[in-house]
């Protein structure tokens, strides 16, 4: 599985956790990692952006999570911050 | 992106600067160049000024000292990011910059200037921060089964959670990234004079003058921030023109000639300072409308401070000119204050704006 994040204009940093809370992938700005996840099963992202100026970023998994089949896009009008924890899940066939 | 800086500086005090102290004869010229000092001190991009870190601020370009031919290479990484670049002033009817001569080397007029910024970041949640963050975060969807996962993030539980969920949130911590900015400057001037006002024999000099600065900026938020910065400069500054008429031969013609009478004046000071940085928008809207930037900059060889107050008055995002007015104060240190008369000076500033990190945007 391959996963890839962007940040134009900004910086984004995204970590991946599977359900016991162990990290798999760290993720800066423009990145890209290919991983080899379970199927059909949940994990973490944590996600933080930041910038003062307004920025885009992006994150995509490929095949795409189940949740999420057209990728996570944050379109930023402004200087914006934030941080979260989502889940994600992996599709049934890898 | 090619980016055409404009700005027009009113000074409306004369000013005296950074420069070292000199005899009484030469008074005058002093004044001049302390004036020339203190206004570059005094304005967004002088020397007492930080570059453009992370701020909502544009730089300005002085209309005065002509329009300036620039040239720059960029590099950037995932935490770093660098600028080489080449300016040179092109006078009001030139239509290109000549920045470097196979022959001669580097143009005089030209500065070659190498700008480095690393940015370290590391936001991620502890495991104890993760489990408070996914216990908060449950409580609020349950609550809330209408917000999506994607939707409830710091910000949204932040506004809509409970007090206790928001007093669990304050508590994990929100981590900003600090920069550090490096840049080093050379200068090429070449110096035309005279110092015999009966022969009027022309001497030249051509001087390379470092600038080197290192900035670290703390942000708090996406809207304000404080940084330190140090910069260590030397400076030669042309003594002022004068206008000499002769007479030409034995006819009654005469003929003129404009020197700078007087060798250039040396000067340098190592100068450290503290900037804060905020911006304000109205309620409800997230584009700033206002921002300031106090800051104390003070002169360890020259013995001075400086204190200024920019406030900038922003209208829409990248569009149109921003305005702005700059107070400052100067005063030596040395001996007595200077009085807030002679040492108070205000310019309005009216510069096109743009990205909020000038060179240092994280988009490879």
């Amino acid at each position: 599985m391959q996963i890839t994040t962007s940040a134009d204009n900004g910086y984004l940093r995204v970590y991946l956790y599977d359900s016991d809370g162990v990290k798999l992938l760290s993720f800066a700005d423009n990145d890209t990692a290919n991983v080899v996840l379970q199927p059909n099963t949940t994990y973490q992202l944590e996600y933080h952006y930041w910038s003062s100026n307004p920025a885009r970023y992006t994150i995509k998994a490929n095949p795409p999570f189940i949740e999420y089949t057209e990728g996570i896009t944050f379109d930023l009008a402004a200087a914006a911050e934030s941080e979260n924890i989502i889940n994600v899940t992996t599709p049934l066939y890898l | 992106m090619k980016k055409q800086l404009l700005a027009i500086v009113l000074t409306t005090a004369s000013f005296s600067g950074f420069s070292q102290e000199r005899s009484a004869a030469e008074k005058e010229m002093l004044e001049k160049r302390e004036s020339q000092v203190k206004a570059a001190n005094f304005t967004p991009n002088g020397n007492g000024a930080f570059s453009n870190v992370i701020s909502n601020l544009s730089l300005s370009s002085e209309l005065e000292k002509g329009v300036k031919g620039n040239a720059e290479l960029k590099a950037g990484g995932k935490s770093w990011n660098g600028g080489l670049s080449l300016e040179q002033n092109i006078g009001k009817t030139a239509t290109k910059a000549t920045i470097f001569d196979f022959r001669k080397g580097l143009t005089p007029g030209t500065t070659i200037a190498l700008n480095i910024q690393y940015m370290n970041w590391n936001p991620e949640y502890t495991a104890a921060e993760r489990r408070a963050f996914n216990d908060v975060k449950a409580e609020f969807r349950r609550n809330n089964p209408a917000v999506s996962d994607l939707t409830a993030d710091r910000n949204y539980m932040m506004e809509n959670g409970t007090e206790k969920q928001k007093l669990i949130l304050k508590k994990i911590s929100n981590r900003n990234p600090v920069f550090y900015n490096l840049s080093v400057a050379f200068n090429k001037a070449k110096f035309s004079y005279a110092t015999d006002s009966v022969s009027l024999k022309k001497k030249e000099e051509t001087h390379f003058t470092p600038n080197v600065g290192f900035t670290v900026g703390f942000p708090f938020s996406v809207k304000n921030y404080l940084a330190f910065s140090y910069h260590f400069s030397k400076t030669y500054e042309s003594a002022d023109e004068m206008e000499f008429s002769r007479k030409f031969g034995t006819t009654n013609n005469t003929f003129s000639q404009t020197l700078s009478f007087g060798s250039p004046e040396y000067s340098r000071d190592h100068k450290v300072t503290a900037e804060y940085r905020q911006s304000f928008n109205n309620k409800g809207d997230t584009e700033p409308i206002l921002a300031i930037a106090p800051a104390v900059t003070y002169g360890i060889e020259s013995e001075k401070v400086a204190f200024t107050l920019p406030l900038y008055f922003i209208k829409g995002k990248t569009k149109g000119l921003q305005g702005g007015v700059n107070f400052g104060y100067l005063t030596s240190v040395k001996n007595k204050w200077t009085s807030f008369q002679e040492g108070f000076g205000a310019q309005f500033i009216i510069s096109a704006p743009f990205e909020m990190f000038k060179q240092f945007s994280s988009k490879k």
